[in-house]
């Protein structure tokens, strides 16, 4: 028999000498002060919203850090515990004492882990101190005890006995860290979540944020998965017992000892066989599901003109009838339809007629008994019950889209498409929660994608006391709620949860927010401003509808909460997601990933901000001590409702080669914009299975999101048009790995097909003719085709011809532009002011190029034209004012920036000529451009002094270090330690807008432009120069670039350059006789300027 | 018997064979166990102990089986062994009570007892909440067989105990041991130094080599040593032809060259004198004469 005592005994002298340890307390220490640190500046600072929002966080936050410092330190102090007793006689007066080897390391693990345990409790201690002092934030206490012994217990005792074992069999501390700090570093930083999670022993990766509203409804698999490292852990301290290097009391005790921790890591082993079955019967699920969608996604349906669901909650299935009316589409005697595989369907009735039904998989195959002929009217039935098998759910989503992590700061969350519990229940079209017409997603069919609009009538009988959310006019009896639509949807979705419902009404329209119980932390705050709150939402409504010249459809219009764990992905055939539905949006827990939900937060800082400034003595900034607490508040709400209304979502930031800053854009999966337009809208084509994106895209164009350009160095556009220039659109749309740019690829896309239309018209009035013919077509089914055609009778484009050539075509143009050049005309009745710009298609590809001029009163002439393969044009504009800036954009080129933007210059003024006719002129393709001798920072003759090695450290802090691609961004203020080259359009290039920037330095570091001189004589020689963050925010008084020239006999002309007074753009910086042969010019880092930015320099022959 | 020991033997798995054939009975009282670095000594007691198999033999400890009822032996064994260092962490009082818990006293009160009377007889009391590695030697070596006494065992065996003790601890410790083998224990006393076993033990076995030489008091082999023992003055020149011809245990420098006693069967010289042997003289005779192991010189 164990001795309880005697384990005990062991495990208390044991936790003495933890405690007494320098190297626990130093751990302790160090674990304790940076976490109450990181507490305290979460509760008194501006902590992230998802911190306040999600209570669990809190501590899960905590336990997350403590866990990855004390899984390493348990190596060392586990590993040092065999150690200790192999090298001291002191272990050897214990080895003689009666009690057992496994009393004994079993005493040994207790002690350690009750050290471990007790800093847990401390840290948790703290954070719970800190937790109940901050403001509105709420506490959860079975979060407390949850993550430790879910994350910290099998961590611990999984490393403590890999330690123990590892050490027993090496024998030698130095092998057992080796191997024990490398197996950390390698599941921490690179396996991480692979695997499904697998080898994620820490749980650091385990999605793991726990709900309010469901708490995890991914238990089984995260206890599953934990017990693969607490059965490991507790086995193989067993077999550290069995092979402990003292005799054991008996020997059959050593044996039961081996037979059962064999047994428990064998259970270990067979956890994460389930872990993985698990995982790999998901894939192969949905193989069968999408093969079941391929067969079946040919067979006869119907439309279905009306749904009368009747659903009943029950607390982990529910009960359904769903009537549906419609009509055949096709003739036929089996009918497919596709109902969650989940739910068991008992009986289906035509009128009241029984009918004979298959299910496979989630395919129900309807026999009517007879041939029905197309446009049959049918009246079916079924009943059903069951819960919600997820594995349905997204087949079009890569796999390795699904496996992403879901991360939220330093949080993993589960991802959950549907939720059926005893306390909350949502299930959204994705889960096919009642029968619909033809198939889910197939891989070879796009008839599949072929929905209909319906009314739906909803009964509802939810669990007590919980409240149902659906589409539709609410009426509720005695417990039961009926839900009727007054728009035909193409689906329905449902909610159910233990709301509170907040409301307002604006122009017959119904606006609420259905919040869980307790979760309202705003309106206290908001009070104040009720009453004007319905007038902000109606500003919003009628400027997000203005600016798409579509109306909200709907009478209401409400906000959803909904379990945190919530997910959902874009499609390649809609922007609109899942969290998105006709009259609501499925936001997460107290909105936890939009910024501005943190409202109470975001009102403090307004009023703080504002008291600063006024104390500053004026208005400043985002404060002023003109506003008041009412306007402030306006703000803080107008923020929260621009959250939906903006089509970029979260950025993501990332760390690439050497510490290098990437940025990646989401789409915002709350936005608004499907309410407008894809729930009124259905255009399907059998052929273009994207076209309802490219619709959704031209109207609402991806916006380039050219401020990525400094962390990126492009564009997310330009980007995308790298892309096109090695890869078709049909390649690019096979491709998951560009997914990020999908929302700029199908922009570029949509926007170079419907150019057709514009150029024919304008592009107002082509949008106005789109806008019309999807207004006109609300509620109804359509083709792609049909638009087609109807845009092309409205436009005279041919844009069916041209859509084989417009996916396929690969190859794209490329330009250069000259800088415009404006002369006003005069002559004695008028003043016409004319604008020329040189073009030259470099390419083998004829390209499309829109010149936007924009005038003094804000007028703009978008002038589209084409220019030929290797051909040069001047493009003549007029304009009766004299024009602020001219834009050519290049849509998809090789250009960067594919938009130019130029500012008007020194306008001349001409009496002696008439103005010419708008319109292209061809040119001489050889001499098109200005014959100046110009040396970009692109060109052969550009060249930089060669780079001083950097040391790691200050390489990893430099964001702007060595990456795989040619385009850096930067920051003035902290510019790269290297040369690196980056892209604007306020650089000179011909058809690449770039410049080298470089850390100012001593001087010794330099940039060369080569020139050839043919013509020997007098030159004027320019340097571009364009203005940086630095000089614009902070003008120094010695911001000058030190230069000089080396002619060709290798004699110095040093000069220097004051950009204070420099012009943008081409600046003279010396006027030099130059002879015959190579000059040089130089570009020293020596500036007191941070960087130095290289861009070209220009030789004109006096 | 307390002890049986029969036909033991260890052969390490580098084909060392420590002990060969070991029969031997001890009985109550104090015991000691003498003999040359590298005689196996060490082997023994950790054999006896219980931290080592024997290659065969048996083993019997108070009616019971050592080699397979270790459980019930390790209830009577206390063991000081010979490199007894402390964990920095203890205090002295927690030493011992971790001993007492480990040893099976699982009464807290008991325990308490039992500790604080340990701490008085070993006369470590005063210094209870010490950090153990804070005492000097000879109270780390009180605290050493206090561990070994906290759990009254049958058998107490102690490796080496007064090695590094000065003359007025060594003479505490025996006296400590002296007291605990009134109560009808057996202890083993395993040193190299004679004298602990003269002034303690009323029976000895001499090991060498992994075999045992002599078994029996001390008297006994002081008697075999009679006659065998001399006492001479020589001068310098005379002095190392004996010290090549003869063990030569004792050299004292005088005014006429050196007074030595010589371990000798014959007069090793004419100014020799017969001289009373000591355990010290009977231990060098028996390695001398009978095992024939002495190294001149």
């Amino acid at each position: 028999m164990i001795s309880l005592n005697t384990i005990n005994s062991v495990a208390k002298y044991e936790r003495k000498l933890l405690f007494r340890s320098w190297f626990f307390r130093i751990f302790a220490f160090l674990t304790i002060v940076p976490l109450g640190i990181f507490n305290y500046a979460t509760a008194f600072d501006n902590a992230s919203w998802v911190i306040k929002a999600i209570p669990s966080s809190i501590p899960y936050m905590n336990i997350l850090f403590l866990n990855v410092g004390q899984a390493i330190i348990a190596i060392f102090l586990a590993s040092d515990f065999i150690k200790r007793d192999q090298k001291l006689d002191t272990s050897e007066v214990f080895m003689v004492k009666p009690m057992s080897n496994l009393e004994y390391v079993l005493g040994k693990t207790v002690g350690s882990l009750q050290m471990f345990i007790l800093l847990n409790v401390a840290i948790l201690l703290m954070s719970y101190i800190f937790n109940s002092l901050m403001e509105g934030v709420w506490i959860d206490y079975q979060a407390y005890i949850f993550y430790i012994l879910i994350l910290s217990v099998p961590t611990l005792i999984f490393i403590v006995g890999l330690s123990y074992f590892l050490m027993i069999l090496t024998k030698n501390q130095a092998i057992t860290f080796v191997i024990l700090l490398g197996y950390v570093a390698t599941t921490l930083f690179y396996i991480k979540g692979k695997v499904n999670y697998l080898f994620d022993y820490m749980g650091f990766n385990l999605p793991l944020m726990k709900s309010d509203i469901v708490g995890f409804p991914n238990i089984d698999s995260i206890i599953i998965h934990r017990l693969i490292y607490l059965l490991l852990g507790i086995g193989l301290i067993g077999l550290t017992t069995y092979k402990l290097n003292r005799l054991p009391n008996k020997n059959s005790g050593r044996y039961k000892v081996l037979c059962v921790s064999l047994i428990l890591v064998f259970g270990g082993l067979f956890c994460g066989f389930i872990h993985i079955n698990d995982f790999n019967s998901d894939a192969s699920k949905r193989k069968f599901f999408i093969s079941l969608n391929n067969k079946y996604s040919s067979y006869p349906k119907i439309t279905s003109d009306n749904y009368r669901i009747n659903l009943k909650q029950f607390s982990d299935h529910i009960a359904c009838d769903v009537n549906i009316e419609g009509k055949t589409v096709v003739g036929g005697k089996v009918f497919a339809f596709c109902l969650n595989p989940g739910l068991k369907v008992s009986n289906v009735k035509d009128n009241s007629q029984d009918l004979k039904f298959e299910r496979e998989g989630n395919i129900l195959l309807v026999d009517f008994g007879k041939e029905m002929e197309k446009d049959a009217a049918v009246n079916l039935t079924f009943t059903y019950e069951g819960d919600i098998d997820q594995t349905l759910c997204y087949l079009d989503i890569e796999k390795d889209v699904l496996e992403e992590m879901n991360s939220n700061f330093v949080f993993n969350i589960d991802k959950q498409y549907a939720f059926l519990t005893s306390d909350f229940l949502l299930l959204t079209p994705e889960t096919y929660w009642y029968p619909r017409p033809g198939t889910s997603y197939s891989s070879e069919n796009p008839d599949w994608n072929q929905t209909y609009f319906s009314n739906f009538e909803i009964n509802v009988e939810p669990l007590k006391g919980l409240v149902p959310v659906t589409q539709g006019e609410r009426k509720e009896n005695d417990g039961k709620y009926t839900f009727i639509t007054d728009k035909p949807l193409q689906a329905a979705s449902i909610v159910i949860g233990n709301y509170d419902y907040l409301k307002t009404e604006k122009d017959s329209i119904e606006y609420g927010i259905w919040i869980i119980k307790g979760h309202d932390y705003f309106t206290s705050t908001f009070d104040s401003i009720q009453d004007t709150i319905p007038g902000m939402i109606k500003d919003i409504k009628y400027g997000f509808e203005w600016n798409r010249y579509l109306k909200y459809p709907f009478k209401r219009f409400a906000l959803v909460e909904v379990p945190v764990q919530f997910a959902h992905y874009e499609r390649m055939w809609s922007m609109a997601q899942e969290s998105v539905q006709p009259e609501f949006i499925l936001v997460g827990e107290r909105g936890y990933d939009i910024r501005n939900a943190d409202v109470v937060t975001n009102f403090k800082n307004q009023v703080k901000w504002s008291k600063n400034d006024s104390g500053r003595g004026g208005r400043r900034g985002r404060g002023g001590n003109d506003r008041t607490e009412k306007d402030m508040k306006q703000d803080v709400v107008s923020w929260f409702f621009w959250s939906f209304t903006n089509a970029t979502g979260q950025m993501n930031w990332s760390m690439g080669a050497a510490g290098r800053e990437n940025i990646k854009a989401s789409t915002n999966p709350y936005f608004l914009f499907p309410e407008i337009y894809n729930f009124r809208v259905n255009i399907y084509s059998p052929e273009w299975t994207i076209a309802n994106r490219i619709l959704e895209q031209y109207i609402n164009p991806a916006d380039g999101n050219d401020w990525w350009r400094r962390i990126n160095g492009l564009s997310s556009q330009e980007e995308a048009n790298i892309l096109f220039s090695k890869n078709s659109f049909r390649d690019l749309l096979k491709n998951s790995e560009h997914r990020d740019l999908i929302n700029d690829i199908m922009s570029a896309k949509s926007i170079e097909l419907f150019n057709l239309g514009e150029m024919e018209m304008t592009p107002d009035e082509f949008k106005r003719a789109l806008y019309y013919i999807v207004e006109e077509n609300s509620f109804k089914n359509l083709t792609f085709e049909a638009i087609l055609d109807s845009l092309s009778s409205v436009s005279g484009a041919d844009f069916k011809g041209n859509l084989t050539f417009w996916i396929d075509s690969i190859n794209v143009p490329c330009y250069e532009i000259s800088e415009p050049v404006t002369t006003l005309i005069r002559d004695l009745d008028e003043e016409v002011y004319e604008t020329v710009i040189k073009i030259k298609n470099i390419s083998d590809k004829k390209g499309l190029i829109r010149m936007n001029v924009r005038e003094q009163q804000d007028e703009t002439i978008n002038d589209f034209f084409y220019v030929e393969p290797h051909t040069a044009i001047e493009r003549v504009v007029l304009t009766y004012t004299s024009p602020r800036n001219i834009n050519v954009n290049t849509f998809i080129s090789k250009n960067i920036p594919s938009v130019s933007s130029f500012s008007t210059g020194k306008v001349e003024t001409v009496t002696t000529r008439l103005p010419r006719e708008e319109g292209s002129y061809p040119i001489s393709y050889n001499d098109s451009i200005k014959d100046e001798i110009i040396v970009d920072n692109e060109d052969p003759g550009f060249s930089v002094s060669e780079d001083e090695p950097v040391g790691i450290l200050p390489m990893l802090i430099n964001k702007s270090a060595e990456g795989s691609t040619k385009y850096r961004g930067y920051s003035p203020w902290r510019p790269p330690l290297k040369w690196i080259v980056t892209t604007d359009s306020k650089y000179y290039g011909k058809t690449v807008r770039s410049a080298h920037v470089l850390k100012s330095g001593d001087g010794s570091r330099y940039a060369r432009w080569d020139a050839e001189i043919t013509d020997e004589g007098s030159y004027d020689v320019y340097y571009y120069v364009s203005t940086d963050d630095e000089r614009r925010w902070n003008r120094r008084n010695n911001a000058y670039y030190q230069f000089y020239i080396m002619d060709v006999n290798g004699d110095k002309n040093e000069i220097s350059l004051d950009l204070n007074n420099a012009e943008e753009g081409w600046t003279q910086i010396s006027t030099s006789y130059l002879n015959k042969g190579k000059i040089s010019v130089f570009l020293t880092n020596k500036t007191k300027q941070r960087c130095i930015v290289a861009d070209a320099v220009k030789f004109v022959k006096r | 018997m307390s002890i049986i020991i029969k036909d033991v033997n260890k052969i390490y798995p580098n084909g060392n064979h420590a002990l060969k054939n070991i029969n031997l009975e001890i009985p109550p009282g104090m015991f000691g166990l003498l003999g040359p670095n590298g005689a196996g000594k060490s082997t023994l007691i950790r054999i006896l102990v219980a931290l080592m198999e024997p290659t065969s033999g048996s083993i019997e400890m108070y009616g019971c089986n050592l080699l397979k009822e270790r459980e019930q032996a390790r209830r009577i064994i206390g063991y000081l062994p010979q490199d007894f260092r402390f964990f920095a962490q203890y205090k002295t009082y927690e030493f011992l009570d971790y001993a007492a818990c480990l040893s099976g006293m699982n009464n807290r009160k008991e325990r308490k007892n039992a500790v604080d009377k340990m701490l008085e007889s070993v006369g470590l009391y005063d210094v209870r909440d010490r950090y153990a590695n804070r005492l000097s030697g000879g109270m780390k070596r009180r605290l050493g067989i206090a561990q070994a006494l906290i759990h009254d065992p049958k058998v107490i065996i102690v490796d080496e105990p007064t090695t590094g003790l000065d003359p007025e601890e060594r003479i505490r410790f025996r006296n400590l041991l002296s007291k605990a083998s009134g109560n009808n224990v057996t202890i083993i006393l395993s040193t190299h130094i004679v004298g602990d076993i003269s002034s303690s033990c009323n029976m000895m076995t001499l090991l060498n080599k992994g075999e045992l030489g002599f078994i029996g008091s001390p008297e006994e082999i002081i008697n075999e040593a009679k006659g065998s023992v001399w006492r001479a003055i020589i001068p310098e020149d005379e002095f190392q032809i004996i010290n090549d011809k003869f063990p030569v245990v004792s050299t004292i420098p005088v005014a006429q060259g050196w007074e030595i006693q010589v371990v000798s069967k014959e007069k090793p010289c004419e100014s020799a004198e017969p001289y009373e042997p000591n355990l010290e003289h009977a231990y060098v005779y028996y390695m001398e004469n009978k095992l024939n192991l002495w190294t001149k010189g």
